[in-house]
């Protein structure tokens, strides 16, 4: 295969050798080191091919041997150089394309990330972008290590990075990890407050009566059956430290823990309008199709919208190389459907529906957060242009959020 | 006339025993003493030949080759050399009999 490459790039010959004996050429060929190949007998001659340089070595040969030699055909790019040298513009085209190619070739076609499956692709990528790591960016402009290390950087969740290049592709690995991210925001929060050295606390965010609390870590400032104001302390990671005469010295700052749980009376709202707007289609459909280049869109038919009343749909594609490199070049149809409008009311049942529908659905949402509802008077109450849900719901939920602790004067400092 | 060439085709065979017992004695191979040719065959389609002097005929069903030690011919169906040059041939085609002719 090697062999025949070359044979091609340098040039050779088919030639017919015709004579009363053309063994004697072939031993005369052999005798002086001129290569041949693909020798077949043809009624009475040889076909056989030869070097060019090789041929140039036949006079004597056939001198001697009165053979008589043929060309029948030339092969090779040398010949086909020769028989297509007036078609510049075809060699032209030809350098051209190969230039383009090569110079193609330096720069960035795709980015491919793999491995991800909390971070979307298109996420990652746009924070490549933010990073000046782009879609037709040089390939010598990469600086793989910047990447890894700014990924790892910015997502604590990515464990393991890697960057290669791999042709005209930038290929980004990634690991993430797989642990729970409760679990691991815990000992991101632990490990930080042991780093600064300041606590938290743990304050209520809404206004309530405890029901149940379970503290693991800090002081307890209220109790069960408390009634609390949204913002005061529940639990403090102020711990003071107390000597032998059981005054305090001092405070330990630590992350407050617990699980608090509180009756909470919040209200709830709904509304729905009477009357509704009702669509009939006319089932007259306007299609347009579209090129849009840059900013600039040209309309492949009327544009105009000659309906009062009509919904527009556009459906637009847009032209990409490989997954994620898109062009300024897009195409598409605008759908417009006219249809007629009439005002409509509900139905009292229906309306009830509709509303219960919407508070159940709101209630559920609750239980899925682990809210316990204990008490509601939610009514419906329909006025003459809507009908509204509105009452109270009393559940008990959990209460409280971290905020961390303000440093408590130091009560030696009084002493010194 | 007759007796001369007599005795140098008598001297020829004395040769080829002397060379003989050269190789044999002196443990060399003898496509180096003797100038044996070298056939290797591969199946029945290539035949690849060394240490010969010339080709006497080739067509599709036969090829003679002389060599040191005499002729060799080779019968077969659409042979065909791949390629000629002065240290060897190959032969394509379906090798049907090889034949040494002294």
């Amino acid at each position: 295969m090697l062999l025949s490459i070359f044979r091609y790039i340098k040039g050779y010959l088919k030639i017919r050798v015709i004579g009363y004996s053309p063994e004697r050429f072939l031993n005369a060929c052999s005798h002086r080191g001129i290569y041949i190949w693909g020798i077949t007998p043809v009624r009475g001659s040889y076909d056989m091919y030869i070097t060019v340089s090789g041929f140039h070595k036949l006079k004597p040969v056939i001198r001697k041997t009165g053979a008589k030699v043929v060309i029948t055909e030339r092969i090779g790019l040398p010949f086909y150089f020769f028989r297509y040298r007036k078609r510049k513009v075809f060699f032209a085209g030809a350098v051209l394309s190969i230039a383009l190619i090569y110079s193609l070739s330096l720069f960035v076609w795709s980015i491919d990330v793999r491995g991800n499956r909390k971070y979307t692709d298109e996420a990652l990528i746009a924070f490549l972008e933010e990073q000046g790591v782009e879609h037709g960016m040089r390939l010598s402009q990469v600086d793989c290590d910047r990447i890894v290390k700014d990924i790892r950087k910015s997502y604590d969740e990515i464990i393991w990075v890697s960057a290669s290049i791999e042709g005209c592709r930038l290929i980004v690995q990634i690991k993430e990890n797989e642990d729970s991210k409760d679990v691991a925001a815990a000992a991101g929060e632990t490990k930080d407050g042991a780093d600064t050295g300041q606590g938290s606390d743990i304050v209520a965010d809404f206004d309530g009566v405890i029901t149940t609390m379970i503290v693991r870590q800090g002081i307890p400032c209220a109790a069960e059956g408390q009634e609390v104001k949204k913002g005061d302390v529940l639990v403090t990671g102020a711990v003071p430290v107390v000597d032998d005469a059981g005054e305090t010295t001092g405070y330990q700052y630590q992350q407050s823990d617990a699980d608090i749980r509180a009756r909470v009376s919040m209200d709830y709202q709904d509304s729905c309008d009477l009357s509704y707007e009702s669509k009939e289609y006319l089932h007259q459909e306007k299609e347009v199709f579209y090129l849009q280049a840059g900013n600039r869109i040209f309309w492949l038919g009327n544009n105009k919208n000659p309906f009062p009343d009509a919904e527009e749909l556009t459906i637009q594609s847009r032209l990409k190389l490989g997954r994620y490199f898109y062009l300024p070049v897009s195409w598409g149809r605008r759908i417009i459907s006219p249809y007629r409008s009439t005002q409509e009311k509900y139905d009292e049942n229906l309306l009830q529906t509709k509303l219960t529908d919407e508070y159940r659905r709101f209630t559920d949402n609750l239980a899925k957060k682990g809210v316990e509802i204990i008490e509601n008077d939610v009514k419906i109450y329909t006025g003459s242009a809507k009908a509204e849900a509105k009452g109270t719901l009393t559940v008990i939920t959990d209460i409280g959020t971290e905020r961390p602790t303000s440093f408590v004067e130091d009560v030696t400092d009084g002493d010194d | 006339m007759c007796g001369f060439f007599m005795r140098e085709k008598n001297s020829t065979s004395c040769e080829k025993k002397f060379l003989g017992h050269v190789s044999d004695m002196s443990g060399m191979p003898k496509d180096v003493i003797m100038g044996a040719p070298i056939l290797t065959v591969m199946g029945q389609t290539e035949l690849l030949v060394e240490n010969y002097r010339g080709i006497l005929e080739y067509t599709e069903c036969i090829i003679r080759i002389q060599t040191r030690i005499g002729q060799i011919r080779i019968s077969g169906r659409n042979l065909m050399i791949e390629y000629y040059t002065n240290d060897e041939m190959k032969i394509t085609g379906k090798v049907t009999e090889i034949k040494y002719v002294n």
